[in-house]
């Protein structure tokens, strides 16, 4: 008997000591059958407004992110192309530059006029070519001058490999030397940039575009 | 009777001392066909909404693709890549002429699919040093047309002097400019508004056929706005926005040309200039000797019969006959040499034509890498701007429908 009730008393005391433990599981429970019932079977109106609206703006998103990465790509292109004016630039200058009759300067003053939309920098690169194929020419193109100017300027302080050791170089870029075309031609845009804030901007092209790349030949 | 033996005696004599004495001083070169022209300057800027954005495309080389008729062509001097190159040098004049004007928007050389509010296609007939020959065809985005003519122009001789920065054809551009801008002055203020709403509703409508392909109309090959897209609409804006973007393609692929156009300055400028020199020589050259054999014909004609008359003009007739015959042989001798001249025009432009090749073969690798990256976007933005139609509409598009871009 006495028995009988310590085994009814040691029944009893499991009782109380696993209840609060049987609440808390059956809690945790009826929370994930309510987050599963939320997800399964919520009020049919709710989520097509709700999901027809995160769609569209996240295809908005979508078109906003293709549009910078095209934007991205322009300037990269920019960059390849100056850097193709200035290797011009250079062979012509090494092969004596200013014997060629002048001429093909292209004027920038009338587009102006002209109300050319987005042309500025086309036409003003066109002024460079002309300028950098010819050294002089009787162009209308004020920007000839410039452009002549800026082709004189020398690098600051160029080392062997090509390093501006002007302190432009982020710590985190490295030295360069693994780098491949496309990098190399960001790399020394970034440093020959003079106003900070687009030569911040290249230097975070760079960086997407190295850092991409390895990412891409370790996937690979 | 007598008088008519006197008369014809006369004019016998007076042939034949005409013959002899034009056997000896050859004819003066011939003048220029075209007198130059300067094009016309806007005196005052133009109104915004007066200004239409003038897209050029890439001319056509005028080289045939049959291998035979090409060697055949350069038999006779015209190689393929000279004219490649000349099909982007061309429209990159008329472009720079165009712009010079202030009476256009932004001129530029664009891909034959793009819509812009007027464009000018071309083909080049002959180019050489001397002279230069296209077809130019201009129509605007309503699909009108404006122009559709044959342009010949012989080369000022000042553009090949050595300090010269004048182009040697730059009046056949500025006759171009002229006639654009003839036409231009026949549009009414409501022409101007019509054929730059048609051609963004045409870009709209390539890059959302879902969305826009109702907003125009086609009849007889002419389009019109069918309704306008309300003010702020988010499609419409979408695409502006795509726009922008097409407008930095097309400047970025510009100065690609304009990096051609550049190198190829110097050694074109050299090559076209000897080549000037070469087929003036050469058409002197040919001149004469066609003279000469003709004149020697006709001394010899006229000494025989001379002969024939008598004594007393017998040793006139003589030495007509061996005037001729020197002549005859002058002029044989003259068209052996005009061979040589060719053969130096033939070689000129082999030299040219490989030197150009690398040029074009490295500017046209950038166009063509640039233009794959540009078409995996515009692919991206189609898509994008498809769904976007249908999360906004809630009518689903297949998206294995083609539509195709409406006709320029």
């Amino acid at each position: 008997m006495t028995r009988e009730r310590l085994l009814s008393k040691l029944l009893a005391l499991l009782v109380v000591l696993l209840q609060p433990l049987a609440a808390g599981a059956q809690e945790s429970g009826s929370e994930e059958a309510r987050k599963k019932d939320e997800t399964a079977s919520p009020a049919p109106e709710l989520t097509q407004v709700e999901t027809t609206e995160e769609r569209r703006e996240g295809l908005d998103r979508k078109l906003d992110s293709s549009l910078s990465e095209f934007d991205a790509l322009i300037l990269r292109e920019q960059e390849i192309l100056e850097q193709r004016r200035e290797a011009a630039g250079a062979a012509g200058g090494g092969a004596g530059a200013g014997t060629a009759p002048g001429g093909g300067g292209e004027g920038t003053g009338e587009e102006g006029g002209a109300g050319e939309e987005g042309g500025g920098g086309n036409e003003g690169s066109e002024g460079t070519a002309g300028a950098t194929a010819e050294g002089t020419g009787d162009s209308p193109d004020e920007a000839t001058g410039e452009e002549v100017a800026r082709d004189g300027d020398a690098p600051e302080a160029e080392s062997e490999t090509g390093e501006v050791s002007n302190g432009r170089v982020p710590a985190d870029v490295g030295d360069g030397r693994d780098d491949d075309i496309v990098a190399r031609q960001l790399r020394e845009a970034a440093m020959k940039e003079e106003d900070p804030e687009l030569r911040e901007r290249l230097w975070d092209e760079y960086r997407a575009y190295k850092f991409g790349e390895k990412k891409k030949e370790t996937e690979g | 009777m007598i008088r008519e033996g006197v008369m014809t005696k006369t004019v016998r004599v007076a042939v034949l001392s005409s013959a002899l004495a034009l056997l000896s001083v050859p004819p003066a070169a011939l003048a220029l066909d075209d007198e130059p022209v300067e094009a016309l300057q806007a005196v005052q800027e133009v109104p915004e909404d007066r200004l239409l954005d003038v897209g050029v495309h890439v001319f056509d080389s005028g080289i045939p693709e049959d291998e035979y008729t090409r060697f055949v062509l350069e038999e006779k001097g015209v190689f393929e890549e000279i004219r490649k190159s000349e099909a982007r040098w061309i429209p990159m004049n008329l472009k720079r002429t165009l712009e010079s004007t202030g009476y256009w928007g932004a001129v530029r050389m664009v891909p034959s699919a793009t819509s812009v509010d007027v464009i000018v296609e071309g083909a080049i007939v002959s180019s050489t040093g001397k002279k230069l020959e296209i077809d130019v065809v201009v129509f605007d985005a309503t699909g009108r047309s404006w122009l559709s003519k044959r342009y010949k122009q012989e080369a000022d001789p000042l553009g090949y002097e050595e300090d010269a920065t004048d182009e040697p054809f730059q009046s056949l551009y500025n006759r171009i400019a002229n006639d654009l801008l003839k036409k231009r002055s026949d549009l009414d203020p409501e022409d101007f508004a019509e054929i730059r709403r048609v051609s963004e509703l045409k870009f709209a409508n390539d890059l959302a056929p879902a969305a826009f392909s109702s907003y125009l109309a086609v009849k007889k090959g002419k389009y019109s706005p069918a309704r306008l897209p309300a003010d702020g609409d988010p499609m419409m804006a979408r695409v502006s926005e795509i726009r922008e973007r097409d407008h930095m393609f097309v400047d970025t692929l510009n100065e690609y040309y304009a990096d051609l156009y550049a190198k190829m300055e110097v050694p074109y400028r050299g090559w076209r200039s000897a080549s000037y020199e070469e087929q003036m020589a050469l058409d002197e050259l040919n001149r004469a000797a066609k003279w000469r054999k003709i004149l020697g014909a006709a001394a010899i004609f006229g000494g025989i019969m001379a002969s024939r008359e008598g004594r007393e003009w017998s040793n006139v007739g003589e030495v007509a006959v061996l005037g001729g015959m020197v002549a005859i042989m002058d002029g044989l001798d003259k068209s052996a040499q005009t061979q040589m001249h060719r053969e130096a025009l033939k070689e000129l432009a082999g030299s040219f034509d490989s030197e150009v090749q690398e040029l074009l073969f490295d500017v046209e690798g950038e166009v063509l890498r640039l233009k794959g990256s540009v078409e995996t976007q515009y692919a991206s933005w189609r898509q994008i701007l498809r769904d976007l139609f249908a999360a906004e509409t809630g009518i689903a598009i297949d998206p294995n429908t083609v539509v195709s871009p409406p006709p320029q």
